[in-house]
């Protein structure tokens, strides 16, 4: 008469001393899959349905099926999951269900005739996806399992779930544990479960097994512990109260989202951690990337998608080089966000202010607000300011300026001594003199011609309506872009998506050319997301792509070349070292991509309804960061192509000094300065 | 012996490591003191709202799942029959009724 008895463990390192020993006299091991070898991020794996349910809503809107909410489908299935579990229930003790069964029937009901092997195939792979997303395996047990493997025991790993074990496989091979396993067996394709205690005597005819020496661990009591020791097995239980603190914090957070709005961010914030062996030590930088600004590209990127799914977006275009990250942030949260397809294709557009700055007068000349462009950045003061920034050789110009009196030394910009209104006066008439647009479109023609042919390469003209995705701030790229192709019947519609917009030139909004600031807008009152304009050199060096900044486009015989800043000049070089520096930042940035995106889908929240928690990070990390975070975060080395060389006024520096700019002193021992800044220094502007 | 065999700057960056998710299970860098602190702030500086807010009972709630979750996962393990009562007062509260 066997023992009636199994054994209760409270940590996972007790069972697994317990376990290694009681395996020395066993050949077979079994183990439960879910909440024991494997763990959801979140506490309730039904969570997961309402987002399949989301996915089967928009791909019947796809295939031209109306009136398929997403709360009907899941009633559907709901529904037909039970049928089928009351169906077995006839005829076996457990009343279980299986997976593509179930599913079947409900996905004929919503496509009809449309429903194919390929339709049923595309939920099952996204259900999985996403379980896999939200599934990580638990260290101890991963090593335990190969340690057993390479020493010839059986491992099964027995799950009572509606997954067939062919599914079940797919998730074991994404947590890596395919290779150390014997077999997988899931209550779905017999209908004989651990509950009931009908799997075990199945398993021990079917692999032949001696249940002397076979061990069982899961973490449920009944089917894990009483049912397999009265079947003669030897069972250890885990009851981790580590583990279901776990939990009670995700379900926490889950239930405080349905409360208020502030918690919904939180709530995906958690579900995007890394547990066990993921959660390993990294560098500091690593963590504020994945911590502090992939929930913000997430919410970005999000929002971009949401606008795209109204239909008539063709094309997204993610402008260089900021938009480097977030085309790679894209890429990794689509599959999660947007899994059935049919939106826009994406593509990454080599652009830079000053590589356009010359082709967008080719056309129209230079209009008086465009030319003041050219002295916006503090470091521009006279005429060989203004001709670097838009691409001119000044000596054909010098006649012109003598016309007007007007000497390349003279300061343009007030910043500057030696600036005068009468140096200004005759500046606008130089600008508005024909021959001197005459001579400037001359000049910027072949830049121009030579955009026009990369643009068509780029498939720039074959749609109606393309979004434009930048980091910045006031649209200058934009702007130029859509000066140089006004004068063509087939441009398209230009929506331009920003991280923030300053608008601090206003913006020429019109319908065929708008920006929009999507964490930040100025024409939008929010005093948190304002913050991101005071480090807006930390936001462009922490998305900016790797390669050297584009100079300009130049014509050749069969085509045209963009022409990129050479990358052993010292600028470029100091650029390498912060690229280097930022390395860990930006990995944290693309690791979060996934997570988030996962945890987006699950909760099913919407941007806007992350945005508090987002503003919650910009106040805390940007207007009230600690000082190490400043010390660790603050970028070394930045590069702002449009930016003279000229000495800039103390003045001036002194009155755009900002919090970031303080000294390590000043940020540690000074309790009041983060409030001085944010309250009355750094107000929106 | 062992941290004989890794260079100085090695162990530097080793020691300056840090985890994502914290042991208490919160995020490294947005932890709730951090959170219940701006909130505090906020109410008093008027600077933002965060759209409501978190609220002080939920604030109160996340510090204890986060700092006391420990002791209290262990008291109710421990007096599993005894806090019955007790459990069914806080699964009211996170049923979200």
């Amino acid at each position: 008469m066997p023992s009636m008895e199994f054994t209760t463990f409270h940590t996972l390192e007790k069972l697994l001393d317990a376990a290694d020993k009681a395996a020395a006299s066993c050949d077979t091991i079994s183990l439960d899959i879910f909440d024991t070898v494997l763990i959801r991020r979140i506490h309730n794996p039904d969570m997961i349905k309402p987002a399949v349910a989301r996915f089967i809503a928009r791909l019947a809107v796809l295939y031209g099926k109306k009136g398929w909410s997403w709360e009907k489908v899941q009633a559907l299935r709901d529904e037909k999951e039970a049928a089928q579990r009351a169906e077995t229930a006839k005829k076996f003790v457990d009343h279980e269900a299986r997976y593509p069964d179930f599913m079947t029937a409900v996905l004929n009901e919503v496509f009809h005739d449309q429903m194919t092997p390929a339709v049923l195939e595309k939920v099952t792979g996204y259900e999985l996806a996403l379980e896999s997303a939200m599934i990580v395996p638990r260290a101890g047990f991963a090593d335990w399992i190969r340690t057993l493997f390479k020493m010839g025991k059986n491992v099964f790993l027995i799950s009572d779930i509606y997954l067939p074990s062919t599914h079940l496989k797919r998730l074991i091979q994404n947590v890596g544990l395919i290779d150390a396993i014997t077999e997988v067996i899931s209550s779905a394709d017999s209908f004989l479960a651990k509950a009931s205690g009908e799997a075990f005597p199945m398993i021990q005819k079917r692999y032949a097994l001696d249940v002397h020496r076979w061990m069982h661990i899961g973490d449920n009591p009944i089917s894990d512990g009483l049912r397999p020791v009265q079947f003669g097995i030897k069972a250890f239980v885990l009851n981790d109260k580590r583990e279901k603190r776990r939990k009670t914090v995700a379900r926490m957070y889950t239930v405080f989202s349905n409360q208020s709005l502030f918690w919904k961010g939180r709530a995906l914030h958690q579900l995007m951690l890394p547990l066990e062996a993921e959660n390993s030590p990294r560098d500091p930088l690593y963590v504020d990337g994945y911590t502090f600004l992939a929930p913000l590209v997430g919410v970005f990127i999000q929002s971009i998608l949401e606008r795209a799914r109204r239909g008539d977006i063709g094309r997204i275009y993610f402008l260089s080089r900021e938009g480097w990250t977030f085309k790679k942030f894209w890429e990794k949260a689509v599959p999660f966000l947007a899994p059935e397809g049919g939106g826009p294709d994406v593509r990454y557009l080599y652009v830079s202010r000053l590589a356009l700055a010359g082709p967008s007068c080719a056309v129209q000349g230079i209009p008086q607000t465009k030319a003041d462009i050219a002295f916006q950045p503090p470091g521009n003061r006279d005429m060989r300011d203004f001709c670097r920034v838009f691409g001119l050789d000044m000596d054909p110009l010098m006649p012109l300026m003598r016309r007007y009196g007007l000497s390349p030394e003279d300061a343009l910009s007030p910043l500057h001594q030696g600036w005068s209104q009468n140096n200004r006066f005759k500046f606008v008439y130089l600008v508005e003199d024909r021959d001197f647009q005459e001579e400037v479109r001359r000049q910027t023609r072949p830049a121009h011609q030579a955009l026009m042919r990369y643009l068509e390469m780029e498939g720039f003209f074959e749609h109606r309506d393309v979004i434009l995705v930048d980091v910045g701030w006031t649209g200058t790229i934009q702007r130029f872009l859509f000066d140089a192709i006004r004068h063509r019947s087939d441009k398209p519609r230009l929506h331009g998506y920003l991280f923030a917009a300053g608008r601090g030139i206003p913006y020429p909004s019109t319908d065929e050319n708008h920006i929009t600031g999507v964490l930040y807008d100025k024409d939008r009152f929010d005093f948190a997301a304002s913050t991101i304009l005071n480090v807006r050199d930390f936001f462009e060096e922490a998305f900016r792509a790797p390669h050297p900044g584009l100079k300009g486009y130049r014509v050749t015989e069969t085509g045209q070349v963009l022409e990129f800043r050479n990358e052993n000049d010292g600028a470029e070089r100091a650029e390498t070292a912060q690229n280097a520096h930022y390395h860990p930042l930006q990995q944290g940035i693309l690791d979060g991509a996934p997570r988030f995106a996962a945890a987006a889908a699950v909760t099913g929240f919407c941007a806007e309804e992350i945005k508090p928690w987002i503003r919650y990070l910009l106040v805390s990390r940007i207007a009230f960061p600690k000082t190490r975070e400043i010390q660790r975060i603050r970028h070394k080395h930045h590069l702002d192509d449009f930016y003279g060389k000229h000495p800039v006024p103390k003045r001036f520096l002194k009155q755009q000094k900002r919090l970031w700019d303080e000294s390590l002193a000043s940020l540690r021992f000074n309790p009041w300065i983060r409030l001085k800044y944010y309250l009355f220094k750094e107000r929106i502007r | 012996m062992k941290n004989r065999l890794i260079s100085a700057p090695q162990r530097i960056k080793e020691h300056r490591m840090r985890r994502i998710t914290t042991t208490r299970f919160d995020i490294s860098g947005a932890e709730v003191p951090r959170v219940a602190k701006h909130a505090l702030i906020s109410r008093f500086a008027k600077y933002e709202d965060f759209s409501g807010g978190p609220g002080f009972r939920n604030l109160l709630f996340a510090f204890m799942a986060h700092y006391g979750g420990g002791l209290l996962v262990w008291l109710f393990s421990r007096f599993e029959n005894r806090s019955a009562r007790w459990m069914a007062v806080l699964r009211r509260h996170f049923s979200g009724r």
